[in-house]
């Protein structure tokens, strides 16, 4: 009967374990995931591991070599102040990818929990989500940007503010509706049977079940937040010099379009390759999460 | 539909409200004494007393906020640093922006709808791959750069195209001659958003039932993909396109500075780099307002094309 | 009865590609349909009834493996190319769902959707297609159908969605209709009206149907033949009659059983212990082994073939009723 007894369990023992297993499985199925994973990871550590990647520090400049076109000293070349171009993308990098990851993930900090406050409670709270949520969103991210860069001044912490703001509304969104449909789940009044408070089931309960959600969230927000410092550091409005992103060093190359147009494209390209290995893990990992598909 | 129509109307006219409270307390919230502010950073003290006297600035703040909204509601949004009226100049370069943003979506329409209706449909096969390929890497993109390399290749290098500026509507081949490579900058990365939509609504319709009974009923797959599915899905897509017309509205602000488009966007840059704060609010207004009535048109459009609203 | 079946299904077996490895829904089924019969499919939720006839028109997603043969009006329905297929869809062959709310398109109107087979398998123009679905939407007992042409289907409650998919599906006469669990989403209250009205399509247009249902009450009412699935497989086929007074398999028995009917006293409903099991590639032994009391050494290692047992009443049982009693 033993033969008999497995067959009747098999279907009914899916373990986490069993099904992270099936994810990773459904992850390196797509090379397109994988590849950006793997990028991903080497801008953070680019970024992390700056002082040691870089050639040269950040700062120095050799006037000697103005403009310079690529060599063995300058693997990229050098721009118009005699500074190494590849350096300045390592150091870039750090800049970029925190605004963009510290601005998603301040963003959710603060989106998140009224999300799920509102989607929980509902009645009036919600209405009043509701509303501040349509004002956030009628100002166009750039324009509130804008608006922030002109009452506090520009800087790094600014644009990163202006993009956190600028993210929430998604993330109240997305928080409110999971909620919504979460707190209909059978364990929700299961567990208020067993006495939790409303704490315990919107934390313990409806919070862990939308990580995924959140999660693939981020990886598409991120990117959209990179590509968003670049254009504020290069409108003048987030990161000022000295200090480099590769916004800035794109604002930098502007005047020297035609005479050396590479300096605008490497930053760009960087930009380009961060931002893009985001999106295809973020739009990888919604594939694998999404119920609907079968491999 | 009547009804639907209204409480959008009503919701978009609170929220309008709100934002241009946020928009006047985050003026009066700039550090330093607004009278300066609002008067070009003069400081002789008749200039400042007339400002004063101008703004209202003594009196409490409801009622500097009233007075102002009154004079708003009627076209007056007082004047910039230069003396001019900011009502007029907002005036004069807003429908240079609004038919770059048509351009715009035309492309992005054109571009972005097939292919994301054509990538569903072929899930898993090439030119699913491509498209999605395409599509991140739109989304990847920043305005400015594609802006610029399209600058370098097409201006500078080809000399078919100009490098920027821009020639009114009465001229209208210099006029797209000079539109269309800000438009397709635009355009390609609103596409990018529309064809990952697209694909992903349609990808939902084809799996509905109502997609099983239409081949069940020996309908050609044509028919299926484009009359059953895609229209559903398009129902969809227009919630989506009124929530990414504020990308749309951040790219042209962008675009118009690198092309040298004097529209709307890049009087909003002048005026931050200016400082001209007058300018500035009257600016941020009229963009909030726009966008919210944007929202409404496409509430409108909605409403149109979705039997359950329109028959209620 | 006349000789010629119309439909002929021949060791039709399905097989899902899942992440988690294949899935065998459907093994070795066969069966064939007369003209003018009602044929019910019955079994548990699981039991592979509903994928047996998405396959017979292939209406089944591309991770399915079909293999076997469906013969209609002389040619391999698996076989055919799909243009040819798809005019025996809702022409000779159709279907209808057991969601009526999802599986009429909400955009749509009922006009339009019942329409467009008229215009497309029988070429009406849109005025002739207008006034036929008119009658259709008559045929089928719809009050007031010259307004319910023009309203959408979240306009109507879910009996009348239900007769406007049958309207569709009989719009072009079909020698088959295939109702897929037509009443389950229904209100016991509609689901009379509707076997009616599927009695009526049956009486006056001589259309065969095969009707999948998990309620054995409606095949009762309905049904001239009756097949009964298990896990994948034919484990049982007879008459209606015969079935409900003489059930062979032990699993017939324990639906039969499970059934309360008034009148009868008794503490329990008699259950089956266990469950459907989900089965990945063909099982080397009797189905219904793991939970039938009757198990023995042949049944866990031989697959029991069908058999008549009696005249015209086939079992794939190694211990049917009727040879138990007789050894008892």
């Amino acid at each position: 009967m033993s033969v008999v007894a497995q067959d009747v369990e098999a279907p009914l023992a899916v373990g986490r374990n069993r099904r992270f297993r099936l994810l990773r499985k459904r992850f390196l199925r797509r090379p397109m995931a994988v590849a950006g994973l793997v990028v991903v990871l080497g801008f953070v550590i680019m970024a992390i591991f700056a002082p040691l990647l870089a050639p040269y520090s950040a700062g120095h400049t050799d006037f000697n070599a103005v403009l310079a076109h690529p060599s063995s000293k300058h693997l990229l070349g050098t721009d118009d102040l005699g500074h190494d171009v590849l350096s300045r993308l390592i150091w870039g990098a750090r800049a970029s990818m925190l605004v963009g990851v510290l601005s998603t993930v301040l963003a959710m900090v603060v989106a998140v929990p009224i999300g799920m406050l509102a989607g929980y409670y509902r009645g009036w709270l919600d209405t009043v989500v509701a509303r501040m949520t349509d004002v956030l969103l009628a100002f166009p991210f750039l324009i509130l940007a804008v608006g922030l860069a002109a009452i506090l001044g520009p800087s790094l912490m600014n644009a990163t503010l202006a993009l956190g703001i600028g993210t929430v509304p998604v993330f109240i969104r997305i928080a409110r509706g999971e909620t919504l449909a979460l707190r209909e789940e059978d364990y929700v009044p299961a567990a208020v049977l067993n006495g939790a408070n409303d704490a315990t089931i919107i934390f313990r309960h409806i919070l862990p079940n939308m990580t995924n959600t959140l999660l693939v969230q981020a990886t598409l927000t991120i990117p959209a937040a990179i590509v968003g410092e670049a254009i504020l550091s290069f409108l003048g409005l987030g990161v000022q010099p000295p200090a480099s992103s590769w916004g800035t060093m794109l604002q930098e190359a502007e005047p020297y379009l035609t005479q050396a147009p590479r300096l605008a494209v490497y930053p760009g390209l960087a930009i380009v390759f961060a931002a893009l290995a985001f999106n295809v893990l973020g739009d990888g990992l919604r594939d694998i999460l999404d119920p609907r598909t079968t491999r | 539909m009547g009804g639907f129509l209204i409480r959008k109307a009503g919701a978009a006219l609170v929220v309008l409200v709100l934002a241009s409270m946020l928009v006047f307390v985050g003026v009066r919230a700039i550090p330093g004494n607004p009278a300066i502010a609002l008067g070009a950073e003069n400081r002789d003290p008749s200039v400042i007393a007339a400002v004063k006297a101008k703004y209202l600035l003594d009196k409490p703040l409801p009622v500097q906020y009233g007075h102002w909204i009154w004079l708003a509601v009627q076209g007056d949004l007082g004047t910039d640093q230069r003396q001019l009226s900011v009502g007029h100049t907002i005036a004069s370069r807003l429908p240079i922006s609004i038919e770059l943003a048509l351009l715009s979506m035309l492309v992005a329409v054109v571009i972005g709808i097939p292919a994301g209706v054509i990538a569903a449909v072929r899930r898993g096969k090439p030119s699913d791959y491509t498209v999605t390929v395409f599509a991140l890497t739109g989304l990847s993109v920043p305005h400015f750069w594609f802006g610029l390399m399209l600058i370098i290749w097409f201006a500078v290098d080809l000399h078919w195209l100009p490098a920027g500026g821009y020639v009114s509507v009465h001229h209208p081949i210099a006029n797209l001659e000079h539109l269309i490579l800000p438009a397709i900058v635009l355009g390609t990365g609103f596409a990018a958003v529309l064809m990952r939509q697209m694909r992903s609504s349609m990808l939902g319709s084809l799996g509905a039932d109502y997609v099983r009974t239409a081949r069940a009923k020996g309908m050609s797959e044509k028919t299926v993909v484009w009359k059953h599915a895609f229209r559903n899905s398009l129902i969809t897509i227009t919630t989506v396109m009124g929530l990414q017309l504020g990308g749309l509205i951040s790219g042209i602000v962008v675009v118009e500075e690198i092309f040298g488009i004097p529209g709307f966007g890049s009087l909003t840059i002048d005026a931050v780099n200016q400082r001209d704060y007058t300018l500035i609010q009257g600016v941020v207004l009229v963009a909030a307002a726009a966008y919210v009535f944007a929202n409404l048109l496409v509430d409108v459009v909605y409403s149109f094309l979705n039997p359950r609203i329109r028959t209620i | 009865m006349s000789a010629e079946p119309l439909l002929e299904v021949n060791d039709l077996s399905v097989r899902f590609e899942t992440d988690e490895g294949p899935l065998q829904a459907v093994d070795r089924v066969s069966f064939a349909l007369a003209p003018r019969e009602v044929l019910g499919i019955v079994g548990e939720s699981g039991c592979g009834k509903s994928v047996t006839c998405m396959s017979l028109v292939r209406l089944l997603p591309e991770t399915a493996r079909v293999s076997g043969s469906v013969v209609f009006d002389g040619v391999d329905l698996l076989a055919l190319g799909m243009r040819r297929l798809q005019r025996v869809r809702g022409r000779q062959i159709s279907y209808i769902f057991q969601e009526p709310m999802t599986s009429l398109n909400p955009v749509f109107t009922v006009g339009d959707q019942i329409g467009e087979v008229l215009r497309r398998h029988l070429g009406l123009s849109r005025r002739a297609a207008r006034r036929r679905v008119v009658e259709l939407l008559e045929l089928v007992r719809i009050p007031a159908p010259k307004r319910r042409v023009d309203e959408f289907p979240h306009q109507l409650s879910g009996g009348m969605r239900q007769r406007v998919m049958i309207a569709m599906a009989l719009a072009c006469d079909p020698k088959v209709l295939i109702a897929d669990e037509p009443t389950t989403a229904l209100d016991v209250t509609i689901q009379a009206g509707i076997l009616d009205l599927m009695r009526e399509v049956r009486e006056e247009l001589g259309t065969a149907i095969i009707l999948v249902t998990h309620n054995l009450g409606v095949v009762a009412d309905i049904a001239d033949r009756v097949i009964v699935m298990y896990a994948g497989r034919k484990v049982e086929e007879a008459a209606s009659e015969e079935l409900f007074a003489a059930p062979q398999h032990p699993y017939t028995v324990g639906l039969l059983g499970a059934i309360p009917r008034p009148g009868e006293r008794r503490e329990r409903l008699e259950e089956i212990p266990g469950r459907v099991p989900a089965v990945a590639a063909p099982l080397q032994r009797c189905v219904f082994a793991d939970r039938c009391r009757y198990s023995d050494e042949v049944t866990l290692t031989q697959i029991p073939e069908l058999r008549p047992v009696r005249p015209g009443h086939l079992v794939a049982c190694f211990h049917p009723e009727s040879e138990r009693v007789a050894a008892a």
